[in-house]
């Protein structure tokens, strides 16, 4: 089993569009996924219209594994199953600064999925924390969108600098640029600047589409309603890349 | 963990979907079609129902468009064994056709050389719906299949109509599919599997018992012994001729062994209890029999040596192996003819005139005409089955590792008519203690047929070295031959020590309490 988590510390960055797309291509490519939808807001769960749990569980999120698999529910694609969010998830990084060991929690919970996916998937709340550390911890690879603005360009660098200074390892670090809009040539540049400085950016690039956005109307993934245009076939490229990523390690 | 199961039920036709809706509707916001789709399910087996045998059954189904199919063992009630199914491309007709797993393991042992073959085609429409909540997620999943059933054993066979509705449950979502169930279940009542082996074999016709004789034979103990003959003769007889088509067919190399195997059984047991008949007649019978081996023969013994190839092969260095497989090849071609001439037989007046006479010598009624003819089978059982373990008792204590290979074959031959004998009976005795005896006995006899095989393929191989020559073949041929002889020495000293075990004093006295004198 591998985990992938797709985090930065922005929001609307595009991280829940990208959790729901590659989630849905991991599980049509063969692999048993589970998407963890790990932000309160619970975006991806919307998504796939999976409605949150009723019942407040995150405590026991890092107790038991059994908790955790009856949250589980099965999403309407074949391999493919949700843990949708909840709002007491905001709590979460309370919970973990109370814990022993804690960033290693989340890790220690995942192991326990082994034997039924092949992909864990997290889709994460923009913040930097216990929470995040945790992924840090628990995840194989980091997926990090970033859109080609010196905003964005900035709040990569921190996140960086952030491994360097907690020595985590920079290798899990993934990014690839989305909401690319090439017509404007401060994003075709800044994209050559930071492919020059980080050469571990994916190839693939996700542009900017009205089709992502009418996500929220159909409350599918893109293949669903947009099978032949042009942000569909980048988030599948995306996964074909990350997968080959994922399975060389 | 797994979510719940799904459940099926048995419909009389093609469900009412508006009444399917109105029974769903308070439980979820909309039922719609997904989608529709078709495949082709076979059920397999062997002509001597080897599966079902061991009450399991294979499908193989593929869903119309797709490369593989997928084959699945299935108990008879329909329900999934332990291991994992396998996709293949077709379906296939021996073990060794499948991929290294449990599977193939699964099937080696209950298959050996026996060919699974197509017995009943279900062609299977299933449509897809989904019953979705207010926000469109679906909740549960329902399929109605559309069966149609037909046997391939025959050109025209009568085509069956069944309908199936499935509800799967989703992970997460068990409550609605309970509750989806129940007000499914209080309309359809009749729950069954969409596909329960059993119940389709029925359906069609087919009753495996019925083809299959029975074990023991159904032999009464208190029948004169000649009417005994007689009635095993007509069982035993008719089950050998069942193989004759496939044998022509060339279907796979079980029949001919099968019809060899009964035919073997025939002319023991008239020759054990050859007394039983008049002289004449015997010596009649026996001769019809003896033609029906000497034709069957020479094929079997070119098929044993091929079965071996793989063995062979392996027992020989790299370097030695492509002129045994030349050799192999000419062997396979010199089989073409042989299958030729025995079809050829099979099809000549000479072998209907046989048959002919041996059918009806089955049927006739009990001449009586002996006194061993006339005394009730019991008796006789009792004092042939002892003095056949004498018999064996006696040459077993001149046997030692230094025996003559000679010797042994002899002793290989006694056990042989010991095991036919007690076989034979086996119905007039309390089958735990009988069965015991059988079972050491028949360890005997494995080591003794090893060994035989083994005295056999070398003696094969030494009539080659006279035919083809070679040098590479030469060179294979004698090192095959040394290393079964080395095989044979190993298999020699395993059969002294268990037929210590067999003549010892404790199986004496079991002998000798199970099959008194009377
Ligand atoms: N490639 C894209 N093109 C256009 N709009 C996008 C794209 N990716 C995301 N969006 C939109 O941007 C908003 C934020 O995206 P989202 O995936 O929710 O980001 P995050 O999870 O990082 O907060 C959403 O309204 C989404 O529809
Ligand atoms: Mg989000």
């Amino acid at each position: 089993m591998r985990t992938l988590a797709v985090y930065s510390m922005k929001g609307g960055v595009g991280k829940t569009a990208t959790s729901v797309n590659l989630a849905y291509w991991a599980a049509q490519s063969g692999l048993k996924t589970l998407l963890i939808d790990l932000d309160p807001q619970g975006a991806s769960s919307f998504y796939f219209r999976v409605k949150p749990a009723k019942k407040s569980w995150s405590k026991r999120f890092f107790k038991a594994y059994e908790h955790l698999l009856k949250q589980i529910k099965a999403s309407d694609y074949e391999n493919l199953d949700i843990i949708p969010a909840h709002l007491s998830f905001r709590h979460f990084d309370v919970i973990l600064k109370g814990l022993n060991k804690r960033k290693s929690r989340l890790q220690k919970v995942l192991k326990g999925l082994k034997k039924e996916y092949d992909l864990v998937l997290l889709d994460c709340p923009p913040s930097i924390g216990q929470l995040s550390e945790a992924v840090f911890m628990a995840s194989d690879q980091l997926l990090v969108p970033v859109i080609p603005t010196t905003l964005s360009e900035r709040t990569f660098e921190q996140l960086h600098d952030f491994f360097k200074q907690e020595r985590y390892s920079r290798k899990k670090i993934l990014p690839f640029f989305t909401l690319v809009q090439n017509q404007k040539s401060l994003h075709k540049n800044l994209q050559e600047e930071l492919r020059a400085k980080y050469p571990e950016f994916l190839k693939t690039v996700i542009p900017f589409s009205a089709d992502v956005e009418n996500m929220g109307e159909y409350r599918a993934p893109v293949d669903q309603f947009a099978r032949n245009k042009p942000a569909n076939l980048a988030y599948q490229a995306l996964w074909k890349e990350v997968s080959s990523q994922l399975g060389a390690k | 963990m797994k979510g719940m199961q799904e459940s099926s039920w048995l419909l009389k036709q093609q469900p009412d979907l508006d009444k399917l809706e109105t029974r769903l509707l308070p439980w979820c916001e909309s039922l719609s079609e997904e989608a529709s789709t078709s495949r082709s399910i076979w059920l397999v087996d062997t002509f001597d129902w080897n599966l079902w045998r061991k009450k399991t059954a294979l499908v193989y189904s593929l869903e119309a468009e797709d490369q593989k199919g997928l084959l699945t063992p299935l108990s008879l009630e329909g329900r999934p064994l332990k291991f994992p199914a396998a996709w293949l491309e077709a379906c296939p007709a021996h073990w060794w056709q499948l991929p290294q797993r449990e599977l193939r393991t699964f099937l080696e042992k209950r298959l050996e050389f026996s060919s699974l073959q197509p017995l009943i085609e279900i062609s299977e429409q299933i449509s897809h719906w989904a019953c979705r909540d207010d926000e469109g997620k679906i909740l549960v999943r329902l399929q109605i299949r559309n069966q149609e059933i037909f046997r391939l054993d025959a050109e025209e066979t009568p085509h069956y109509h069944q309908f199936f509705l499935t509800c799967q449950p989703l992970r997460g979502y068990e409550q609605e599919a309970k509750r989806v169930k129940q007000s499914l279940a209080s309309w359809l009542k009749h729950q069954a599997l969409p596909l329960e082996p059993r119940k389709l074999y029925q359906l069609c016709g087919f009753d495996p018992a019925s083809e299959l004789l029975p074990k023991p034979l159904p032999l009464s103990a208190k029948s004169p012994t000649e009417t005994l003959l007689r009635d095993a003769g007509r069982l035993l007889f008719a089950q050998m001729r069942r193989y004759e088509e496939g044998i022509l067919q060339d279907r796979d190399t079980e029949f001919l062994h099968q019809y060899r195997v009964h035919l073997r059984r025939l002319r023991s047991i008239f020759s054990l209890l050859k007394g039983a008949l008049p002289r004449q007649e015997g010596r009649q019978l026996n001769s019809y029999l003896k033609q029906l081996n000497q034709i069957t023969g020479p094929l079997r013994d070119l098929d044993v040596f091929l079965l071996q190839r793989q063995k062979f092969l392996n027992l020989l260095p790299e370097a030695f192996r492509p002129a045994l497989a030349d050799l192999f090849v000419r062997v396979e071609q010199e089989r073409l003819s042989a299958h030729q001439q025995l079809a050829t037989q099979f099809l000549s007046s000479d072998y209907r005139e046989a048959c002919q006479w041996l059918g009806a010598f089955f049927t006739q009624p009990a001449q009586q005409k002996t006194p061993l003819g006339c005394t009730p089978g019991g008796q006789v059982a009792n004092q042939k089955i002892w003095e056949r373990y004498n018999k064996i008792c006696k040459l077993a204590r001149q046997v030692n590792t230094q025996t003559p290979d000679e010797d042994l074959h002899e002793l290989r031959i006694e056990c042989k008519k010991l095991r036919y004998l007690m076989d034979f009976f086996a119905g007039f005795y309390p089958s735990k203690p009988h069965q015991r005896k059988v079972k050491k006995l028949k360890r005997l006899q494995s080591l003794l047929g090893d060994f035989n095989d083994s005295s056999v393929q070398q003696g094969f191989l030494l009539e080659r070295l006279e035919k083809d020559t070679t040098s590479d073949l030469d060179a294979a041929l004698h090192g095959l031959i040394t290393l079964l002889y080395q095989r044979q020495l190993d298999i020699k000293q395993k059969v002294v020590l268990e037929l210590q075990e067999f003549t010892g004093k404790h199986m004496r006295a079991a002998f000798k309490a199970g099959y008194p004198k009377r």
